[in-house]
């Protein structure tokens, strides 16, 4: 075989190879589907306990996919379906870990009929977002961001069948359909334009045309609209509170996180070829105009709507909104040398450390459940401290995370996209950085809010809730990685800048 | 800017106006006379029991959603059954020279790209020999097969279900013991 | 790839972190009643770490070679690992500073732990860093919470909180050591912050008390203030040195480059510092929570508001000497403050009958000694190096005795059922003999009773001040401090004698919170209570006139170069007369079977009168200080509440209001929803497209 046919051959060959976790995981996803409706009634129910060994398979599957990532080589590769970097690497590492947290938290809000689909979902959503980092082409994006979705339709629509998860269900199935309908719009306009779905391909294209490539700019408008869902940016996050509060608490847990990595993932993927080689008009006169907007409006927006909420989903889908909002300000201010650190650098830390408080927060709002009802309102909590003096404390971590207080990661995040911010030495940026410290200031309101109703005020009864282990051991383990990362940030820290020395 | 403006505003102009003529055409030169029967609702014919705002079954959308899954499958299976057929043909070692570039440039087309076919030199050196041909055949026919078998785990996910069953089991059974209900 | 010397360093903060941990988690489970043994044992394993580094490590630490310089690895270099290696890194002595007469340099033992953070230009590691006054202070700190870990074991018991007090407590040590070892500022304000907390925790142990929780809540404000000073000094520092390493701020040689640029920016960082130093270290105007702090436990009282957590700011000052030495200005106010603090908590602690409030009035007046010192060397740089140590001398002795009085007056409370107002008990003598006599080796110290430690620390302090009156350009200034120290010498023996006479002396008497027979001390509260008495007795002719002390801290690298040290016999003379006639002034109105209070027979004379009442100073202090204090902060409240907090509420308001506007977009409609989303996308496209048109 002559030397072209062996490059030709395994330029198709050796994508699967590239994807050894993923596959790792989806083969666990059939298995579930497979033999999860042999081990149930017609009407739906299981032996009582099932649920632990589907959540044990989840767990090992996740851990093979943690074994396969960790060992696995780190050469990079540009071209083919798949593109291997340092982002995959460190987005792969993220994404584990949250659904090894996900499934804790999942553990005990799913009925044992139901534990099989729901944990299978789950590990789908981490195989797609997995490969949202890996997709080096239009095509394999496009399906990689919809191997998140269709899972998490599903998964919002499993766990109780009461009138209010349907509507989150649907409410949430119909506009995210409405999104990926605008973002394929924008793929086509692109598409039209450069004449492949390849990545690279495209980038040599627009680096190559003589002319304003109108299309793709309005493509990546389109584009950009549609991840803004996944965000929960201003204006598509409408659906975040009503779909947050109507879900299980481990619905909303994997909303306020994982769409949020992969559309920040793939926006990073898609600006990169699209913007950075693009004549500089594109990213300094159109393009970052509008995501500047996106943040500053995202932000405030967020904050504002937040202080008004005394449910705590809610209130937490709009932290989440806000949260958004700050890490904007990482891709704002993008990668540029002469800041340290650069601001795709400090948006990857933060988004590590927001899954880890937020995921944390959720899962204390689990473990702090009564009666398997799930918690709703602020009053609920209150004097959670002399009920569950844990549990309370563990919150109090994570709501002083998410206000970014020392000692805490989400002190040091803010801090980094703040300098990132503030070091660029643009106007514009500096005022972004500004309007992130009021912002902050602003959230603190209603994360010490909670705080407050644990600590100050009476319990209203002296139910001590259930003692679930699983929901308790993932808020044990976010605690513990949130204060540690206060104290040995550079651990995270060395991560993401490997990722953008690549 | 004015260009672009100007474009959008024409455009939408026309639109407006293409769409507003015909009805005030129509409105002037039909002639009007109203009747109830007019009013009524036509449906093959038959006179409608009810009103026909109701709620269709859900079972008919499981199955139209049934119906779609495998009809797109069978959408995905024409590029692939380009590619095998290419592949399968090009591991035929009787074909000639000119075949072969001319399919290996259908398979890999930003590698073998017509420009460099034209020439001569390229058409030894780019073909792909039948060997990879048909090893590149056989890999698309494992490709599918587990593309098929994912779709099937998912067909039977449904049937175990009972998903399929116009009447589904735990149904039947509360129908003939309506207490349980 | 460690050596023992790191291992000891580790040693010292990890062993009561993990007892802190411990008391924290298992012990609030399980094991509650022993929660003392890990705390014990951790404390006692840092001690022994804390004497290697006093014996092995600090003496070793010297900077032999020039050959030496060429290996010092900048600690910027090192590259980007994950937990940076391990290592030595020396910082040098300038010759000029210590080179000449004492044999050889020492330098700053540094075991680098880790990289904190490295953010924009700043970088801040982890170090353990130890040198003569860290080593002096941490088997200080060490020793004395040993002793009080064992007392309170005993003191503490059956208490609710047992496990979280020993928690707090190793806790405590634990940042105590952290702020002694620390190599940077970062840290330094990190465990300031920590101990302030501990503090904080302590205090509020009873938090049922609702006296508890206000002094806890008033010892936090009343220190923010002081942090605030210290936050914006090491703002000011970053600022003008690019770096918050001990090493490179203290430079003696850029400092004087400094100085001589810009001294106005030298001054302002030394009165941040010194406001900083002032809230830690209960200084007058701030000193006004440490005697609301002995609403905690008295242990706690003992380790922290006496010989540990107060001195912080003792401490602070003498580390940054290399700045202050060059703003004269900056160490007048601080000898100012110690004076006027010395001389205002003596004078307080006349009048008081709460004996817990007596000892920490007299704890902030000691502590103004040890500020007066440090202040001295403002008459000349060349008095800097005396300054310095009779004020860390102080410190130790100071550690000791008021050590032993505060468990002494825990052994009374605890007896006498914790009833600790001194009106309603006497003659405890004979029903706590180890109290009395170990409260007595206190107080002699205290007093400054001759060859007793008090006496040396003491004597060596107002011998720098008198040696400051004698040059410089502020003779007059430091006669008046002169002035003003003796005095509180002649103050400090009455007022601690009239405690131990109203205590210990005078007709047996019980509250009826006693009980019948009072017990004295057992075992475990007693040996802490007869080590520490044996030390205040000792501790000062050991190490005092022998130099001992003196010798061993001026291994410090960047210590001001030190003149011979003599003993200055007169001011000795003079203070050991002020001691005994206050002692004798005590004994003579208090001393006696029948004291003025309770003879009843006879109208009581003018003399008797004023001294009943506390010199009066109590309704002076409270005319002169106390109403309009009451006056102005009635008037800053109605600023506060009226006007301000209005302000406050309505910048508040803003986000609520404005939240409330976009409120009724979220109306759960899905078609609503999507056609915001698809106004966005239009409002998008058209702004972009706005741009693409303008550019081209």
């Amino acid at each position: 075989m002559s030397q072209p046919d062996a490059a030709m051959i395994s330029s198709v060959t050796s994508a699967a190879g590239k994807v050894i976790p993923e596959l790792v995981l989806l083969g666990t996803v059939c298995i579930n589907f497979l033999v999860g409706p042999f081990l149930v009634t017609p009407s739906g129910r299981a032996l009582p306990g099932l649920r632990h060994r589907w959540g044990g398979i989840a767990i090992a599957a996740i851990c093979t996919a943690l074994y396969l990532w960790w060992t696995g080589s780190t050469e990079v590769v540009t071209t083919g379906p798949f593109r291997v970097d340092n982002i995959v690497w460190y987005v792969r590492g993220v994404m584990l870990i949250a659904a090894l947290l996900l499934v804790l938290v999942n553990w005990s809000q799913i009925e044992d009929g139901k534990a099989a689909e729901s944990h299978a979902c789950l590990l789908a959503i981490t195989a797609g977002v997995n490969l949202v980092a890996l997709a080096n082409d239009l095509t394999t994006l496009f399906l990689a961001l919809e191997l998140i979705s269709i899972p998490t339709y599903l998964f919002l629509f499993l766990p109780r069948k009461d009138a209010a998860t349907q509507e989150a269900g649907v409410k949430y199935f119909l506009l995210s359909v409405f999104s990926s309908a605008i973002m394929l719009y924008g793929f086509s306009l692109i598409y039209g334009m450069a004449g492949t779905t390849d990545l690279p391909a495209i980038q040599t294209a627009l680096a190559n045309s003589n002319q304003t490539p109108v299309l793709a700019i309005l493509g990546m408008v389109f584009v950009v609209a549609g991840l803004a869902f996944r965000l929960t940016a201003v204006p598509f996050h409408f659906y975040a509170p009503d779909v947050f509060q109507g879900s299980a608490a481990s619905g909303a847990a994997l909303l306020s996180f994982v769409p949020k990595l992969a559309g920040f993932i793939a926006l990073i993927r898609l600006l990169e070829p699209v913007v950075d080689a693009a004549p500089g008009l594109l990213l300094a006169d159109v393009m970052l105009p509008m995501l500047w907007w996106l943040s500053v409006i995202t932000m405030f927006v967020g904050n504002f709507l937040g202080i008004l909420q005394n449910d705590l989903r809610r209130m937490l889908a709009y932290s989440g909104v806000a949260h958004v909002g700050y890490m904007l300000v990482g891709l704002n201010v993008g990668h540029h040398t002469t800041s340290v650190p650069d601001g795709i650098e400090a948006l990857l830390f933060y988004l590590a450390v927001y899954g880890l408080m937020t995921i944390g927060a959720f899962a204390v709002l689990i473990a702090a459940e009564r009666d398997n009802k799930p918690l709703e309102t602020l009053d609920q909590l209150a004097g959670l401290h002399r009920v569950r003096p844990g549990l309370a404390l563990m919150l109090m971590v994570f709501m002083f995370s998410l206000a970014g207080m020392p000692p805490t990661a989400g002190f040091l995040a803010k801090l980094n996209l703040f300098f990132a911010a503030w070091a660029q030495g643009d106007v514009s940026n500096r005022w972004l950085a500004l309007f992130m410290v009021i912002n902050a200031a602003m959230g603190s309101w209603y994360y010490l809010r909670v705080v407050g109703a644990m600590y100050l005020r009476e319990p209203l009864d002296e139910h001590h809730g259930s003692h679930a282990p699983a929901p308790i051991i993932a808020s044990v383990a976010c605690t513990a990685m949130v204060i540690t990362l206060f104290f040995v940030p550079t651990w995270l820290w060395t991560m993401v800048q490997t990722v953008r020395s690549s | 800017m004015t260009d672009v403006a100007g474009h959008l505003l024409i455009f939408t102009l026309c639109g407006v106006v293409l769409f507003v003529i015909p009805l005030v055409i129509g409105r002037w030169i039909r002639p009007a006379r109203p009747s109830a029967a007019k009013d009524d609702i036509y449906e093959c014919g038959e006179p409608t029991i009810g009103s026909s705002f109701i709620q269709f079954d859900l079972r008919f959308y499981v199955v139209a959603l049934l119906f779609i899954v495998f009809d797109v499958e069978l959408v995905f299976f024409f590029p692939w059954a380009q590619v095998f057929g290419s592949a399968i043909h090009l591991a035929d070692t009787s074909i000639s020279a000119d075949a072969a570039n001319h399919l290996t440039s259908t398979l890999f087309p930003e590698i073998h790209s017509p420009a460099t076919s034209d020439q001569h030199s390229a058409i030894s050196t780019t073909s792909l020999h039948p060997r990879a041909a048909l090893a590149l055949g056989w890999m698309s026919f494992v490709d599918v097969i587990i593309f098929f078998a994912v779709l099937l785990v998912g067909f039977a996910y449904l049937w175990k279900r009972g998903d399929l069953d116009w009447v589904r089991a735990d149904e039947l059974k509360s129908i003939a013991n309506p207490s349980h209900r | 790839m460690a050596n023992w010397s790191d291992i000891a360093l580790a040693t010292i903060p990890a062993a009561p972190l993990a007892a802190a941990i411990w008391c924290g988690t298992v012990a609030q489970v399980v094991r509650r009643t022993t929660a003392h043994r890990p705390v014990v044992l951790a404390l006692a394993l840092s001690l022994v770490a804390a004497a290697y580094v006093l014996f092995v490590v600090v003496p070793g630490s010297v900077v032999d070679s020039p050959a030496a310089h060429s290996q010092i690895t900048p600690i910027e270099s090192s590259g980007e690992s994950l937990v940076k290696p391990i290592s030595l890194i020396a910082s040098e002595t300038p010759a000029s500073a210590t080179g000449e007469h004492h044999g050889p340099a020492h330098k700053a033992y540094i075991f680098e732990v880790y990289r904190w953070m490295s953010v924009g230009g700043l970088t801040v590691d982890i170090v353990l860093r130890a040198d003569a006054m860290t080593a002096l202070m941490l088997v200080m700190v060490n020793f004395v919470s040993l002793l009080v870990a064992i007392f309170a074991s005993s003191y503490m018991h059956g208490d609710k909180g047992y496990p979280r007090f020993f928690g707090a407590m190793a806790l405590f040590v634990f940042s105590m050591n952290m702020l002694v070892l620390a190599g940077n500022f970062i840290e330094v304000f990190i465990f300031w912050e920590a101990v302030g907390l501990c503090s904080y925790l302590l205090i509020g142990h009873w938090y049922h008390k609702p006296s508890a929780a206000a002094a806890a809540r008033k010892a936090f404000v009343v220190n923010r203030i002081g942090d605030f000073g210290l936050m914006t000094a090491i703002f000011l520092i970053y600022r003008t040195f690019g770096s918050v390493d001990f090493e490179t701020v203290l430079d003696p040689a850029r400092l004087a480059e400094l100085a001589a640029a810009q001294p106005g920016l030298i001054t302002t960082i030394a009165l941040l510092l010194l406001l900083g130093a002032i809230g830690k270290s209960a200084q007058f105007p701030l000193h006004v929570w440490l005697p609301d702090a002995m609403e905690g436990p008295t242990p706690v009282s003992a380790l922290i508001h006496a010989a540990t957590m107060v001195t912080a700011g003792v401490y602070l000052i003498a580390r940054t000497t290399p700045i202050f030495v060059h703003s004269p200005t900056a160490q007048l106010v601080v000898a100012g403050v110690g004076a006027t603090t010395a001389l205002v908590a003596a004078v307080t602690a006349l009048c008081q009958y709460d004996l817990k409030r007596v000892l920490a009035y007299s704890t902030v007046s000691q502590l103004g000694y040890m500020f007066m010192a440090l202040g001295a060397a403002a008459a000349s740089p060349a008095l800097a190096a005396h300054a310095e140590t009779f004020a860390m001398f102080h410190l130790l002795t100071h550690a000791f005795f008021k050590a032993v009085l505060f468990l002494a007056a825990g052994s009374v409370m605890h007896a006498m059922g914790d009833v600790i107002d001194m009106r309603r008990f006497s003659g405890l003598k004979k029903a706590l003999p180890i109290t009395h006599i170990t409260f007595l080796c206190g107080a002699l110290a205290l007093a400054g009773f001759p060859l007793l430690s008090g006496f040396w620390s003491k004597d060596e302090i107002l011998a720098v001040v008198w040696e400051a009156t004698q040059t410089g350009d502020y003779k007059t200034y430091f006669y008046l401090i002169l002035g003003v120290g003796l005095l509180t010498s002649l103050l400090t023996a009455f007022y601690t004698f009239r405690a131990y006479y109203l205590t210990f002396h005078g007709p047996e008497r019980f509250p009826e919170e006693a009980g019948h027979h009072p017990h004295d001390a057992s075992p475990a509260m007693a040996i802490p209570l007869y080590i520490l008495a044996a030390l205040a007795v000792v501790a000062g002719l050991i190490l005092g006139p022998t130099h001992i002390y003196a010798h061993y801290i001026e291994m410090t690298p960047n210590f001001p170069t030190a003149a011979p040290a003599g003993m200055n016999v007169g001011m000795m003379i003079l203070s050991t007369v002020l001691a005994l006639g206050g002692i004798g002034l005590a004994y003579s109105i208090y001393g006696k079977a029948t004291r003025p209070e309770y003879s009843d027979a006879r109208p009581l004379s003018l003399w008797e009168n004023v001294s009943l009442n506390g010199l009066y100073l109590d309704q002076l202090y409270g005319a002169l200080i106390a109403r309009p204090m009451a006056t102005l902060s009635a008037v800053c409240e109605f600023v506060d509440r009226m006007i301000l907090d209005k302000i406050v509420d309505a910048v508040g308001l803003i986000p609520i209001i404005a939240g409330g506007m976009i409120r009724p977009l979220q109306n759960g409609l899905v078609s609503s929803y999507a056609a915001v989303m698809l106004l966005g996308v239009i409002v998008a496209l058209a702004s972009v497209l706005r741009a693409i048109a303008s550019v081209t």
